[in-house]
C-alpha cells in the first residue's frame, strides 16, 4: 500500500502513514493532543486543522461546518491522498489547566481511567488525597470499534492488536508528558501511577493476548496485575514508576467495577445497595441484605457517552449538556457558552426525559405525531433521508433511530438489574441505596435519568450520582496502598451471574425496552 | 390491489392482532386464494413493518407482535390450504454459531419464518458445524440460517460453510447469514449464500431460494 508523509508545522516532525488513512488518526498517532469529542462525524468541528499538500475535496459537513475558511479542514474527514502539511491551531496544542498549588514537594499520583470509549487522567497529592484533572480524550483505539468485542475481535490480527497497545499507551503516556509540561512539574515527583478500566481495556495496556475475552465461556488469563513499572510498558517516560492496576473479576466485570465496590465499601455501605456503571459496557453490582456480592454486565453501548447518535458528542465545548424546561420552552446549557454543535450522553438524557413527560415521545419510544402535539420553543418536528426527527436548531437534531439507540442501552441495564435482583433473591423494595457511576464529564440529572428506567424504580431508596468511580477509585490507589487489597479481597466475594445464555434476559429485555413506568 | 387484501396489509402493519383472522377470513370468503393472501397481504404487510422497523419507528417488541398477528392467522388459512402445499412446508435450520451465545435476533427469525408456514428446526445457541450439518442430511432441510452477534465468532460462519462441503452437500444447501455483525461483506468473506439485515429480509430471502428451485 501506497505511503505518504504528514509533516506537522511548526515543529517539523513528520511520519508516513498508509494511504487512507484519516488526518485525524495520523495526528493522534504523533501525540499531537487532538481532540475529537463527536467522534468522528464531523459535525462538532472540534479537530479542524490548515491543510497544505494534496487532498480531496471539502465533505458537505466540513461545507457547513467551516463555510468560508480557505485551507482549514476537518481532520476527521480526511483520508491521505498525498504528502501534507498540517498546522494545528496553538489552541489545540497548549490547553488551559486549572494549575494547583505546587510550590512544594509534595509527591504526586496520577490516576488514569481508560474507558473504551474515553480516557481521563487526573493527578492526586497522595498526602492530602486532592486531585486535579488533568485531561480528558476520547480513546484512540476507537477507529477498531466502539465496544470491547469489535476491539477483541480486531485484535486477532497480530498488527491490529500491536498498534491498538501503542495507541493506547502513546496517548497517554504523551497527555502525562505534556500536562506536567504545561504545570511545570517535574516528573521525578511522580511516585505512582494507577490504572482502572475494563477487562479488555487494561489488557491492551499492558500486552495481554485478549482474543480469549471475545469468545464464549471468555475466560481471563490473569486477574491481577503486580509488580509492575511504566518500563515493563515500553515506555521511556518515568520508566521506574510502579504502576498500581485494580484486579478484575472476569472478562467483562473489570477494574472500573471492582474499583466502584471498594469505594462503597470503604464508604460503610455494606448492605441494600445497588450500583451501576454506565459505560459501553455497562457493570453493576448488588450487595444483598446479608452483605454477599452479587455483579453482572451488559452490552450499552457508547450512546450515554455521546457516541452512536446522529448528533451525539463528548461533554466539550459546543455540547448540549443540560437541557431544563422554563415557562417560554426548553433551555439549553452549553457548553463553553458558544452556539451548540452536538449533545453530550447528559443532554441526551434530559431531552428524552422532558419530551417523554409531556408525551412528544410515547412510552413505546415513538415521536408522537405532529398533529397530535405542540413541541415547545425551539423544538420542531423534521424528516431525513425518511427517518423522523425534532429538530432543536443549529442543525442539531433527535431522530427516531437515536431515541432507539438509547433504548437498546436502557433496555440492556433494566433487564441486567432486574435479573440481579432475581438471582440474588433481592427486591426492588429492600434496596437502601442507589448508586450510579458514569463518565459523563458532566453532572447527571438523576430524575430524568430515573424517569428513562435505565434501573429498577427502587423506591424505597436514596438515590446518588458518584461520578467517574472508575477514575476515583484510581485516585484512591494512589493514596491509600491497602486500597488494592480491600479491592482484591472484595472481588474475591463476588458472585457472578453471566446474562447472555440467560433463559430469562430474553423476554426481559424486550420488555425493558419499553419507557413505560414499572408497576408499583 | 382488492379492499380485503389492503385490510390484511394494514391489520399486519396496525399490528392488530384481535382483528387479523376476521380480516383473513373475509379475503377467503371473498374466494381470494391462501396463496394470494400470503403473497399479496402477508408478506406486504410484513415488509411494511420492515421498513418502519428501519426507521425506528418500529422497535423489537413490534416485530415480535407483527411475527404473533401473522401465526395468528396461519390455521385460518392452513384449513384452506392445498393439502399438498401444507406437506411440503420446507424446512430451516437456524442457529446462533459456535461461541456465541445470543439468540434474540435468531428466535425473531423464527417466529416470523414459522408464521409464514416454514418448519423451523432451532438447534439453539453455540452450535458446533458438525450438528448443523448432521441436522440438514437427517431432516433433509436445504436452508440454513445462521446468526452471529459478537464480530470475534464470525469464523464459525466459514467452519459451517466447510462441513457442508467436507459432506459433500455444499451445493444443495442454501446458508443464510445474519445478525449484528454480518455484513453482505462477511457473506462474501466466508463464502455464504446471502445476508440478511433484518427478520423481514430473512423471510424474503428463503422465500426467493424456494421459488428459485
Amino acid at each position: 500500500m501506497k505511503g505518504y508523509t504528514v509533516t506537522v508545522k511548526p515543529s517539523g516532525k513528520s511520519q508516513v502513514f498508509p494511504e487512507g488513512t484519516l488526518i485525524c488518526d495520523a495526528l493522534l498517532d504523533m501525540g499531537i493532543p487532538l481532540k475529537t469529542p463527536c467522534g468522528g462525524k464531523g459535525t462538532c468541528g472540534h479537530c479542524r486543522v490548515s491543510v497544505t499538500g494534496n487532498q480531496p475535496p471539502r465533505t458537505p459537513s466540513e461545507e457547513r461546518i467551516l463555510r468560508g475558511t480557505p485551507g482549514v479542514r476537518l481532520s476527521c474527514q480526511v483520508p491521505l491522498t498525498g504528502d501534507v502539511e498540517i498546522r494545528v491551531e496553538e489552541r489545540l496544542r497548549k490547553k488551559q489547566r486549572r494549575v494547583p498549588h505546587h510550590g512544594n514537594d509534595r509527591p504526586y499520583g496520577l490516576a488514569v481511567d481508560i474507558g473504551t470509549t474515553n480516557v481521563r487522567i487526573s493527578m492526586v497529592e497522595t498526602g492530602s488525597g486532592s486531585s486535579y484533572h488533568l485531561d480528558s480524550f476520547l480513546n484512540p483505539q476507537r477507529r477498531f470499534g466502539h465496544d470491547v468485542i469489535s476491539r477483541i475481535s480486531a485484535a486477532s490480527s497480530g498488527d491490529v492488536l500491536k498498534t491498538m497497545q501503542a495507541l493506547i499507551r502513546t496517548s497517554i503516556f504523551s497527555s502525562i508528558a505534556d500536562s506536567l509540561d504545561a504545570l511545570g512539574i517535574s516528573p521525578e515527583r511522580i511516585t505512582c501511577i494507577a490504572f482502572s478500566g475494563n477487562t479488555t481495556m487494561l489488557y491492551l495496556l499492558l500486552g495481554k493476548d485478549v482474543s480469549p475475552l471475545g469468545t464464549y465461556p471468555y475466560p481471563v488469563s490473569a486477574r491481577e496485575f503486580s509488580s509492575l513499572t511504566v518500563r515493563d510498558l515500553g515506555e521511556t517516560l518515568l520508566p521506574e514508576t510502579p504502576l498500581l492496576i485494580l484486579p478484575v473479576l472476569s472478562a467483562f466485570l473489570g477494574g472500573d467495577l471492582i474499583g466502584g465496590l471498594a469505594l462503597c465499601h470503604k464508604n460503610g455501605i455494606r448492605k441494600n445497595a445497588f450500583f451501576i456503571d454506565l459505560g459501553t459496557n455497562g457493570e453493576l453490582f448488588l450487595l444483598d441484605q446479608s452483605g454477599l456480592v452479587h455483579a453482572t454486565s451488559c452490552a450499552m453501548g457508547p450512546a450515554l457517552e455521546g457516541m452512536n447518535l446522529s448528533w451525539g458528542m463528548t461533554a466539550e465545548d459546543g455540547a448540549i449538556v443540560h437541557v431544563t424546561q422554563g415557562a417560554g420552552g426548553l433551555f439549553f446549557e452549553i457548553m463553553g457558552e458558544i452556539p451548540p454543535s452536538g449533545i453530550s450522553g447528559t443532554g441526551v438524557i434530559d431531552l428524552i426525559s422532558i419530551l417523554l413527560e409531556k408525551g412528544y415521545i410515547e412510552e413505546s419510544g415513538v415521536f408522537a405525531s405532529p398533529a397530535d402535539v405542540n413541541l415547545p420553543s425551539p423544538l420542531s418536528f423534521g424528516e431525513t433521508d425518511g427517518i423522523r426527527e425534532i429538530r432543536i436548531g443549529n442543525g442539531i437534531a433527535l431522530t427516531q433511530v437515536d431515541v432507539r439507540t438509547v433504548q437498546l442501552a436502557k433496555g440492556a441495564s433494566l433487564a441486567a438489574s432486574e435479573l440481579l435482583l432475581k438471582e440474588a433473591r433481592c427486591s426492588a423494595d429492600d434496596i437502601e441505596h442507589v448508586f450510579i457511576a458514569g463518565s459523563f464529564g458532566e453532572n447527571l440529572n438523576v430524575e430524568h435519568f430515573r424517569r428513562l428506567g435505565f434501573i429498577p424504580e427502587f423506591k424505597n431508596a436514596s438515590w446518588e450520582f458518584l461520578g467517574n468511580t472508575s477514575l476515583l477509585a484510581a485516585q484512591k490507589v494512589c493514596c491509600d496502598p491497602r486500597f488494592l487489597e480491600t479491592a482484591t479481597r472484595l472481588r474475591d466475594r463476588t458472585r457472578e451471574l453471566v446474562l447472555a445464555n440467560h433463559p430469562e434476559f430474553q423476554d426481559t429485555f424486550i420488555r425493558a425496552l419499553s419507557f413505560s413506568r414499572a408497576p408499583s | 390491489m382488492k379492499e380485503s387484501i389492503q385490510q390484511v396489509i394494514r391489520t399486519i402493519d396496525e399490528l392488530d392482532i384481535d382483528a387479523i383472522c376476521s380480516v383473513v377470513q373475509h379475503c377467503l370468503d371473498e374466494g381470494i386464494s391462501p396463496e394470494e393472501i400470503i403473497e399479496s397481504g402477508i408478506s406486504t404487510g410484513l415488509s411494511i413493518v420492515g421498513d418502519k422497523f428501519e426507521s425506528g419507528q418500529y422497535f423489537l417488541a413490534d416485530l415480535v407482535m407483527a411475527g404473533e398477528v401473522v401465526r395468528e392467522a396461519m390455521p385460518v388459512l392452513q384449513e384452506k390450504m392445498n393439502p399438498d402445499m401444507t406437506a411440503a412446508r420446507e424446512r430451516v435450520i437456524l442457529a446462533t454459531v459456535q461461541g456465541d451465545i445470543h439468540e434474540i435476533g435468531k428466535n425473531i427469525v423464527g417466529l416470523i419464518l414459522s408464521a409464514n408456514g416454514f418448519e423451523v428446526i432451532d438447534l439453539g445457541v453455540d452450535v458446533s458445524a458438525s450438528k448443523i450439518i448432521d441436522t440438514a442430511r437427517t431432516t433433509g432441510a436445504r436452508l440454513i440460517g445462521l446468526s452471529a452477534l459478537l464480530s470475534t465468532m464470525v469464523g464459525s460462519i466459514r467452519d459451517v460453510v466447510e462441513a457442508s462441503a467436507k459432506a459433500g452437500i455444499r451445493n444443495q444447501l442454501k446458508i443464510v447469514i445474519g445478525g449484528a455483525c454480518t455484513s453482505d461483506d462477511l457473506r462474501l468473506e466466508m463464502g455464504a449464500d446471502a445476508y440478511g439485515e433484518t427478520a423481514i429480509d430473512a423471510l424474503r430471502i428463503f422465500k426467493g431460494f424456494i421459488a428459485a428451485t
